[in-house]
């Protein structure tokens, strides 16, 4: 690997948080890349950390009382963690920008919508307040804002839910980032406005080529538009690999649970869902061995003592787990006969 | 927000008006009537009443004084015969009275609000560090020392023992410092302490996250996006505070020798002077319920969460 093509590289990030009970681990070791151009999902049931790793390669999380521990956040070869909060700034908004959960919460009440996106554009380049303006008004529009100039005067708060989304999206876009993190964008909406959300972000974002961290809980949310998906549990990557690989040839037991547990159409109505019996363990806790194994119906006495290595599907497709490790071949070859 | 106002200001007229109706006939419900001196003679006794009109029916009574009222004439007093209660109150001649306690309360309004903000401020920006830690201190000494122990206090040191300044009165700057500052310090600590809290609340805030990640600059950050919204709680605790600061100035007035309204409080009420009991009534009355809403729009002018949802 070269690095040739990587947007943002992340290598073995290590993040705590130290909490009245203790210390938290939240992620360990993680490592994923975003390539030029493309979408990359980062798929986690809550409190896998997906939004700890994303916020704090650009320092976003609260530190004290986040701690970054390790790893590296290269964003076109230069690491992030080790810039000043100036280099970092020019970074923040203009080459990296961020598309919140909830525009309700995260764009300021006492604002007008014009004016956050018109502070945005100005930071970050010399233009004339007048010009930013337009060019404000031009990025609702973007969005599919009908009417920008009224929604420019207009707060947050008395948009919808659709048009708040539209509105944070407006910002991420407003200097023209190369990466959007999107961090679970559509959760806050409703299902019939989430698709068209997700659908107007995906393609305005591939017209302008840049690239996409989508950072999701939903599997079958990311199916249609990530290039690549990496699935976390408990602080770091169980498995990554291409869509396909994803969701035809997963390997991972926690990943192929999470596949199973999708609601199916195909299903007769009465049905049960498939769920991952337990809970993630407490990233207060330490860990020995997988942090999957309790829950694993594949686990194995290897599995309970020792973390399992990174092992190499193919050049894309990697996973963490001790039924894909070399060693452990006739292991998967009796099951797979048996499947 | 017209529509907003209106209704606040008929509000405001309502509260003013039964607060004169309810403190008129609670005085007139006082036992033991007025002038009942027994070296009064019987017939001097109802010429008094017949000179105040005490000698008419309650009823007729509160529509002729409600009719003074709004010519803004709050009738004689008793304790001073021959002087207008509202010559008492405002006294143009001397300027004290009222002007004199609102000159006191308006100079402490206008030194305490902002210092209290900066100091706040101050604090809640370096949120852990010596200098919030002293801020803490200190407003922890002025919401707990009452005001009569600091005017005391800084009249022994700074006026008997350091000499700096003069004990008494209220006209010349110098005068004029120790009383302000004894009148202000609960207010500063109640101010800083509040916008301190509100700013540490907002630092977690999700926009202030948000403008991080857009790249914005710090002083930009906590200017516009945190010290703004910090302030609206500020704005709501005004109201009360100025209240405060112009209706308790008694003790302040009492220790420093200031001429303002605070003696008549007592006096008042001691001497059964009915009429200047109402006119006090009236006058703070009406100043809190308009220092209300005064507040109240100047809120729903900052947030536009107020003025826009209806």
């Amino acid at each position: 690997m070269d690095g040739l093509g990587r947007l943002l590289d992340v290598r073995n990030m290590d993040v705590c948080f130290r909490t009245h009970e203790g210390e938290s681990h939240v992620i360990r070791d993680a490592s994923f890349c975003v390539n030029h151009g493309e979408v990359m999902a980062i798929v986690g049931e809550s409190g896998s950390g997906k939004s700890v790793l994303t916020q704090a390669c650009l320092k976003l999380i609260p530190m004290p009382p986040g701690e970054i521990r390790g790893g590296k956040a290269l964003y076109n070869g230069r690491d992030l963690l080790q810039m000043n909060e100036n280099e970092l700034r020019a970074v923040r908004g203009k080459e990296v920008a961020v598309v919140f959960q909830d525009a309700m919460t995260a764009l300021n009440p006492t604002m007008r919508i014009g004016a956050q996106l018109v502070e945005t554009i100005i930071e970050h380049e010399k233009i004339s307040k007048r010009d930013a303006k337009a060019r404000a008004a031009e990025l609702l529009r973007m969005v599919k804002i009908p009417n920008p100039e009224k929604y420019m005067r207009q707060y947050i708060f008395q948009c919808s839910g659709g048009m708040r989304q539209r509105v944070m999206i407006a910002i991420a876009i407003a200097c023209r980032p190369k990466l959007i993190i999107a961090d679970e964008p559509t959760t806050a909406l409703d299902v019939t406005i989430k698709t068209e959300i997700l659908n107007l972000l995906v393609s305005l974002l591939r017209e302008l080529g840049t690239s996409v961290l989508l950072i999701t809980h939903d599997l079958g949310m990311v199916a249609s538009y990530a290039d690549r998906i990496g699935v976390m549990y408990a602080g770091r990557f169980v498995e990554t690999g291409t869509s396909h690989d994803i969701f035809y040839r997963a390997k991972h037991p926690y990943t192929r649970g999470l596949l199973r547990a999708a609601p199916r159409l195909d299903l007769p109505p009465d049905q049960d869902l498939a769920t991952i019996p337990g809970a993630p363990p407490n990233p207060a806790l330490p860990r020995r061995g997988c942090a999957f194994a309790v829950r694993c119906a594949n686990c194995m006495e290897v599995c309970k003592a020792y973390e399992p290595p990174l092992t190499d599907i193919d050049k894309e497709h990697t996973t963490r787990c001790w039924l894909l490790d070399p060693r452990a071949e006739n292991i998967r070859n009796s099951e797979e006969a048996g499947a | 927000m017209l529509k907003f106002t209106f209704k606040r200001m008929f509000s405001a007229a309502a509260t003013v008006f039964v607060l004169i109706t309810l403190t008129f006939f609670l005085l007139k419900m006082i036992p033991n009537g007025l002038f009942a001196d027994p070296n009064i003679s019987k017939e001097m006794r109802a010429r008094l009443y017949e000179l105040y009109g005490l000698d008419k029916p309650v009823w007729q009574q509160y529509l002729i004084y409600m009719k003074n009222l709004l010519r803004l004439d709050l009738g004689d007093s008793i304790a001073y015969p021959g002087r207008k209660i509202t010559t008492m109150i405002l006294d143009p001649a001397t300027g004290n009275g009222l002007p004199m306690s609102m000159k006191l309360g308006i100079a402490s309004l206008l030194f305490s609000v902002p210092t209290g903000i900066a100091l706040g401020t101050v604090a809640g920006l370096n949120r852990g560090r010596f200098l919030d830690k002293l801020m803490i201190g200190i407003s922890l000494v002025g919401v707990s020392v009452p005001s009569f122990v600091f005017a005391t206090m800084s009249v022994t040191v700074f006026g008997n023992i350091l000499g700096w300044l003069p004990t008494t009165g209220f006209s010349t700057p110098r005068e004029m410092a120790l009383p302000i500052f004894c009148l202000s310090l609960g207010t500063i600590a109640t101010i800083s302490r509040l916008m301190r809290t509100s700013l540490v609340e907002l630092e977690s805030a999700d926009f202030i996250k948000t403008a991080k990640a857009k790249g914005l600059r710090r002083s930009k950050i906590v200017f516009r996006h945190q010290i703004r919204n910090a302030l609206l709680p500020i704005v709501t605790v005004l109201g009360p505070i100025t209240a405060s600061l112009l209706t308790g100035t008694f003790v302040v007035e009492a220790i420093f020798n200031i001429k303002g309204l605070g003696g008549y409080y007592v006096e008042s009420i001691s001497n059964r002077d009915y009429g200047l009991v109402m006119g006090l009534t009236v006058i703070f009355g009406t100043f809190l319920v308009v220092c209300n809403l005064v507040v109240d729009i100047v809120y729903g002018l900052i947030d536009p969460r107020i003025r826009l949802k209806q």
